[in-house]
């Protein structure tokens, strides 16, 4: 027996306008649109946020804040100092000894002072904060720009030339960076490249953070953008007629900035980390510029008398550092696509 | 429910082995509950065997693993009886329902590739499998049951083959192992979640067979789920159809399938692809139905002509030569071997057609046959190592990229899977007017007007320009990629298994557009898939590929009711067909061929 299907019958069950039913209400917003939109339920990634861009603020405002709330950050204070200690004054006149408990931290010194010259630790915070970022989104930036564009040319032409910038990436990421940075500031002399004192400092720091750091970019847009080539919408682009140039920047490098975002904000926490190292080595910037490293650096030896001018470098350091990765993490949770619908 | 028919039924039919009652599951989400299934009720008596058929979406594997308790410990909420071998699913402690997996119900999964561990031996974790449920046996014991077991299903020296890792296998293989690992406690049902979906068609029969043997040998229950009415067609007794979380129709499977009630079911049979339809038969058939819709409404004179005129246009040899293929080869490197030395792989081992204006090529094959790396090298996204391609009277074998610019005017492809074929980041009408900037056009507002009046013949909306690809399903992404293919005007259109990854019904309209817009635009295809009724319905001539190689090639009708290849005859043997009646004929015939093929 064979089934009785009615040929004539199929005739009424296409259901015309079901084609273009259930196009959903969410159907105009882009993935980047979805992401953010995740990104704000998640409240743990924007308290990081909150706290990157304040500190953001905070470096651009330096000298708007210092001159509100402190002083210059050069600026000596040695009369309340305790010349016998080194440490800020106390309260007992008569104990040639006394110092503050509390590193002399008052309205008039939001954070208090440093022992010995008795500058004011709050200015020197905040334009610490200005060299560490400055410092360390230049040199992510240098990072992403050779990272995306080797990468991008290893994982898509492959052969030869991934061969080539592959083992260049192991080659690179094998340097012992630490080393290296610190002869390369004590061999370059003052006025190389044109450029003087803390602007050479500060660009020799950036290229050497980036210039070593890019295989970590490069690595994890190689690896999207091979996975990304075998997918059928680059076959489809290259069977409309498309040149390698639009099917790389057209095609390919969208759908690798949400991946190349997240990462950049997760080394710049390192690369900011890489800084206060190189400072605290002192191979960073010269002094008397304050930075967050060579700050620690310094307390180091006064940790008795002045433990506050430990704890407040060390806690602007860690609060940074935890606060973009706390931010790198829901971007990578929010652009996951695993997570996605 | 008891059923009538089948006869030859081992166990005496007892009380229910699975029985459910009123079965609701509910998934919490972010905007409001998901009512995955909704007041389902059925029973399977021992030694029955009851398909479960819906599209994506209805709820049919969320029932399935219900039914192992494998929705403990996630966020389903569920409600009503559900009852196996005597042990209440929905209350028994974890425990119970430890003890109840494997023993009373076992579970094969769809993917085989997936589903065994890859750093254990299959006999590790057959003798794992039997030893949870035995923990008094010893490990003599259990070994010879995992041998048992293994035979059972039909693997060859299994004491031997007992000791290998899961990739000494192929595909359809691991299925047999993955069922020999649910077998090895005797459970009283099996449970089948697409068992076969991931599989060759030839392996999916010989899989299918194994169920039902098993089935009649030990007296087991089957479950068997699919998207597929055909699969279940010829193994189950009873067939409960699903959709949208709600059983919408069950039944005795010979009554369900020839006298459906339910308006959804005659749906579904009627967009099954039917291998014993011919291409003119269905053309003619949906000629009448686009005819019969315009007729309502401006032109109530026009319908005889479109049925009519065409047809005799459609056989093909009548048409100029556009296409013709001669002894190509496509070599890859496969590394392996000592010391990384290469050695050379024929994806395509010299394959030679002609293609001519207005017809359609259908290209059968399973997977490794070569027929995708056969569409991409016409389409010039691979280089031919050997042989001659030339279009229109022009060989374009080896042309570079830059001068084949003018001729992807003229030929464009549909790929697969709609999901992958349309990049995520740009809107769709982005992703269509591509073709036409890069060919040149500067003009936005023309390539939006031409975007949009595509996008309306192709059934979307002129609005959903703006959209970005996730917000579509399946069948509407694949209406955008045929809009992307057709917007340059072009000659031939390359499909490769342009609808095997949609459902049967999405999967039916799309082929008839397709139909549609090969009169309309005057199109020669070439239609590449696996599935043999869809290759049927659409093609005035088939190849048959196995290997790299063409193993047969014909008028359409030709191949397929008088196949000379023995190929061509195990494919057509294999292939599932609604009819339980004739299924269980093909069944006899691919039981007669394989022992031929066992005594030679």
């Amino acid at each position: 027996m064979t089934a009785p299907l009615d040929a004539t019958e199929s005739a009424q069950h296409a259901e015309p306008e079901a084609i273009t039913q259930g196009v959903r209400d969410i159907a105009s917003r882009s993935l980047t649109q979805i992401a953010w939109q995740r990104l704000r339920r998640d409240k743990v990634a924007l308290g990081g946020g909150v706290v990157v861009v304040l500190l953001i603020l905070v470096a651009i405002f330096a000298p708007l804040l210092t001159h509100w709330f402190g002083y210059p950050p050069n600026e000596f204070h040695q009369d309340l100092i305790n010349p016998s200690t080194q440490g800020v004054l106390g309260d007992d006149p008569n104990d040639p000894f006394s110092t503050d408990k509390m590193g002399g931290i008052s309205w008039e010194h939001l954070l208090g002072l440093e022992p010995v010259n008795g500058r004011d630790l709050f200015s020197r915070i905040v334009y610490g904060a200005q060299i560490s970022l400055l410092i360390a989104f230049l040199s992510t930036i240098l990072c992403v720009i050779i990272g995306t564009v080797l990468g991008i040319t290893a994982g898509y032409f492959g052969g030869v030339v991934d061969t080539v910038i592959s083992r260049t990436m192991d080659i690179f990421l094998a340097f012992p960076l630490l080393l290296f940075a610190i002869a390369l500031a004590g061999v370059i002399p003052d006025g190389a490249f044109g450029l003087t004192d803390n602007g050479l400092r500060v660009s020799v720091l950036i290229f050497i953070i980036g210039f070593f750091s890019w295989p970590y970019i490069g690595r994890i847009v190689r690896g999207q953008t091979l996975t990304l080539k075998e997918r059928e919408f680059v076959e489809a682009a290259r069977s409309l007629g498309a040149g390698t140039g639009h099917i790389l920047f057209r095609e390919i490098l969208p759908n690798l900035v949400a991946p190349i975002l997240v990462y950049a904000t997760l080394l710049i926490p390192t690369n900011i980390l890489f800084e206060a190292a190189l400072s605290f080595l002192g191979v960073g910037i010269n002094p008397p510029t304050p930075t967050w490293g060579g700050m620690l650096s310094n307390s180091l030896d006064y940790y008795t008398q002045a433990p506050h001018f430990v704890i407040i470098p060390g806690l602007a350091i860690f609060v940074t550092v935890l606060a973009f990765n706390l931010f790198g993490d829901g971007l990578r949770d929010a652009f996951d696509p695993r997570s996605s619908d | 429910m008891t059923n009538p028919g089948t006869g030859s039924r081992t166990a005496g039919s007892g009380g229910p082995v699975v029985s459910v009652r009123d079965l609701s599951i509910t998934f919490p989400a972010m905007d409001g509950d998901v009512n995955a299934v909704n007041g389902l009720s059925f029973d399977v008596p021992q030694g029955g065997a009851l398909g479960i058929v819906g599209e994506s979406g209805s709820g049919k594997s969320v029932t399935s693993l219900a039914l192992m308790g494998l929705h403990r410990g996630s966020k389903a909420r569920i409600t009503g009886g559900l009852t196996v071998a005597g042990t209440d699913v929905v209350a028994a402690p974890d425990s119970a329902i430890r003890a109840m997996r494997g023993n009373d119900i076992a579970m094969v999964f769809q993917d085989p590739m997936s589903s065994l561990h890859p750093q254990y031996t299959i006999g590790n974790q057959l003798i794992e499998a039997y030893r949870t449920h035995h923990p008094k046996a010893g490990k003599a014991e259990a070994k010879a049951r995992a041998v048992d077991a293994l035979d059972r299903v039909g693997i060859p020296e299994p004491a031997r083959r007992v000791n290998s890792y899961p990739h000494e296998f192929s595909g359809g293989m691991r299925q047999r192992v993955l069922i020999a690992m649910g077998l090895v406690c005797e459970p009283k049902v099996l449970l089948a979640d697409e068992p076969t979906t991931a599989l060759d068609v030839t392996v999916q029969a010989q899989i299918l067979d194994l169920l039902d043997d098993l089935r009649h040998d030990l007296g087991m229950s089957l479950i068997l789920v699919s998207h597929d009415l055909a699969v279940v067609a010829g193994s189950v007794d009873e067939v409960l159809v699903m959709r949208k979380g709600v059983a919408v129709e069950r039944g005795d499977v010979r009554r369900v399938l020839s006298a459906p009630e339910h308006p959804y079911t005659r749906a579904l049979l009627a967009a099954v692809p039917r291998i014993e339809v011919s291409r003119a038969q269905r053309r003619a058939e949906m000629r009448a139905d686009r005819a019969a819709v315009p007729a309502a409404g401006s032109e109530p004179e026009g319908a005889a002509p479109v049925a009519e005129a065409p047809v005799t246009k459609a056989s093909g040899d009548s048409g100029e030569l556009l296409l013709s293929v001669k002894n190509v080869r496509q070599k890859f490197k496969v590394r392996g071997g000592a010391f990384g030395r290469s050695t050379d792989f024929y994806a395509v081992d010299d394959v030679s057609f002609d293609l001519y204006q207005g017809e359609t090529l259908g290209i059968v094959g399973e997977s490794g046959s070569g027929k995708s790396t056969l569409s991409r090298m016409v389409m010039r996204l691979l280089r031919p190592s050997e042989g001659t391609i030339v279009f229109e009277g022009r060989d374009i074998t080896h042309l570079p990229e830059r001068q084949l610019r003018p001729l992807r005017r003229d030929v464009q492809m549909i790929f697969q899977n709609p999901y992958s074929s349309l990049n995520p980041r740009m809107t769709i009408g982005e992703s269509i007017g591509t073709a036409l900037r890069v060919q040149g056009e500067r003009d936005a507002k023309k390539i939006r007007g031409e975007v949009q009046g595509l996008l309306e013949r192709v059934g979307l909306e002129p609005s959903h320009y703006n959209r970005f690809p996730h917000a579509f399903s399946g069948g509407q992404r694949q209406r955008i990629a045929i809009a992307r293919a057709l917007i340059l005007k072009p000659k031939l259109v390359i499909c490769d298994e342009p609808v095997s990854a949609l459902d049967v019904s999405t999967q039916d309209q799309v082929l008839r557009l397709l139909s549609e817009l090969q009169d309309d635009f005057d199109l020669t295809l070439i239609f590449v898939a696996h599935d043999l009724a869809v290759v049927r319905q659409v093609s005035d001539r088939v190849v048959v590929m196995r290997k790299g190689q063409i193993v047969e090639m014909g008028d359409g009708d030709e191949v397929y009711e008088n196949p000379q290849h023995p190929y061509t005859r195990q494919l057509l043997a294999a292939a599932p067909v609604l009819d339980p009646d004739e299924a269980k004929s093909h069944r006899a015939e691919r039981q007669r061929m394989r022992r031929q093929s066992s005594t030679v």
